[in-house]
Formats: C-alpha cells, structure tokens, sequence
C-alpha cells in the first residue's frame, strides 16, 4: 500500500468511526425519549 | 417527572445544533487543509498529513480522561452529601470516558498506519503504545464497570474510585517518550523548544484540534443528556413496578 493510501484509510476511518459513533448517541437519545414519550417532533432540532 | 423535566433532558437544542453544524463545517475545513492544502514534511513527506487526526484524537482523549478524573475526585467528595449533584459530576465523568475510549481507539488505528508509512511496521510493543494500550484497556473496564448491575450510587461511587486509579497511567503515556528510548517520536510541540514542523503545518495541525475538540464538545453534551434521559427512563421503570407491586398487594389482601 502506498503512503496515499495508508493516509486515505486513516481520514476514512477517524471521520468515519466519530460519525457512526454521533450518530448512534443521537439515535440512542432519540428512543430512549420515545419510550419516556418525548415525541421524535421535539428533537428534530438535533 | 414532570414534563418541564422532560423536556430539559432532550438531547437537542439551539445551542447543541448550532455547535454540531459549526463542528461538521470545520471538519470538512480539516479535510481540506489535511488533505489537499497541507504541504509535504521535509522528513516525513506526505505522511504529516496523519499528524492533523492522530494528535488531536489523543490530546481530546487526554483532556477527556482528565475531565473524566476530576468530576470522579469530585463525586468521592460531594455525592453522600449531596446526591443530585453527585449525579451530574458522575455524568459529566462517565460521558467524557466514553469519548475518551473512542478517541484513545482512533489514536492507535491512525498511529498504526502513520507508524506503517514511517517505521514500515504497523506495531511496536514500545513504551508510548504500550502504555496507550493499557489506558485504552483500563477505561473500556471503567466503561464496563459503569454497566454492571448495582445500586446507582455505589456503581457511581465504584467507577469513580477506579476513573481516579486510572488517571495515574495518563503521565506515563505522556512522558513515555521521554522516560524511555521509544520508536514514537516525542511530542510535536513543547514549550520553550524550537517546533519541527513549519507554520503552515503547524496552523493545520492547530485548527484541527480545535475542530476536533468542537466534535468532541458536541458528543460530550449529547452523551451526558442521553444518560439523563436513561437514569430517568431506569426510575420511571422501578417506580411503575412498585405500582404494580402495590396494586398487586391490594387485590391479594
């Protein structure tokens, strides 16, 4: 593997990693508010 | 709960989406700049471009486990005396632990592939990583202590206890570079010393961390509020089955 390669892999699993990782907390706020009977209409500001 | 309670807990707001949009934006900033703007290092060539996501992942993730045994040293001294702030200290702890574990983690991938291009190995068992490795460990134990099944406080208080005890391998990973002969190079900016990089590089590598430290705000205050909406989820549920309970006894008696 090249070093562009090496480079593109790192970027693509940092950025990749804290996205899935964000995205799975806001997920995780949004059911848990569910079963409390938050509506997902009042998190739509996420 | 009352609903005003409920509504305090939600994981957005104005503020929190603000941050996110102004954190997504700098990250794209950051992949420009790492990746396209950034000039090649006069040693490394275009491998420094690693430099602009693996030091900030462990100054964030240093910052978060000091963060992490702070609030924990607080819950030690305040929470008998006080539980409802007992509560928001352990929050704040076990939120910023979490990012602390993720960051820690995306330091020894990224460190492992810049290591490939400049060591042409992706591992060395050599005091920096070593020590990285055990921190990564020990906080994924606190995280896993935090899960265990146990009265809140005691959880709370026994996690704190162990955050506190880990917060001792934090100067050693730091100073493994200098205490020991390491195959990782020593840390890229010291006070008082010449910097080896250039200033564009430098620049780079600085508004990097800052957008990485907005990422890393953003999932902090999210985190600390799922966790609250999940404590009162967890009371909500014990207090519906002592209704049950209750009710149950009525019809017996």
């Amino acid at each position: 593997m090249n070093s562009w390669g090496t480079i593109l892999l790192g970027y693509g699993l940092v950025f990749g990693t804290i996205g899935a990782y964000a995205l799975s907390v806001v997920a995780r706020g949004r059911r848990v508010g569910k079963q409390l009977g938050i509506g997902a209409e009042d998190h739509d500001d996420e | 709960m009352q609903q005003a309670e409920r509504k305090d807990s939600m994981t957005g707001s104005l503020a929190t989406t603000t941050l996110g949009w102004a954190s997504g934006a700098s990250l794209i900033v950051v992949l420009v700049t790492g990746l396209i703007t950034s000039p090649k290092d006069a040693n490394q060539g275009e491998a420094v471009r690693l430099l602009y996501v693996h030091v900030p992942m462990i100054w964030i993730a240093y910052g978060s486990f000091i963060i992490t045994a702070v609030y924990s040293g607080l819950f030690v001294a305040k929470a008998a005396s006080r539980p409802d702030l007992g509560r928001h200290l352990d929050r704040v702890a076990g939120s910023a632990a979490e990012i602390g574990v993720v960051f820690t983690g995306l330091t020894l991938v990224s460190g492992a592939l810049w290591g490939r291009i400049t060591w042409g190995v992706y591992w060395q068992w050599d005091a920096r990583l070593t020590t990285t490795v055990l921190m990564f460990v020990t906080y994924l134990g606190y995280l896993a202590l935090r899960k265990l099944p146990a009265d809140p406080y005691v959880r709370s208080r026994r996690a704190a206890i162990v955050a506190l005890i880990a917060t001792v391998n934090l100067p050693i990973v730091h100073y493994s570079v200098d205490w020991w002969r390491t195959l990782h190079q020593g840390a890229s900016i010291t006070v008082g010393n010449k910097p080896e990089y250039t200033n564009d590089i430098l620049i780079a590598l600085l508004f990097a961390v800052v957008a990485f430290t907005l990422v890393a705000l953003w999932l902090g205050i999210h985190r600390y509020r799922v966790i609250r909406l999940e404590e009162i989820r967890e009371e909500e549920g014990i207090e519906m089955a002592i209704a049950a309970r209750r009710a149950e006894a009525e019809v017996g008696s």
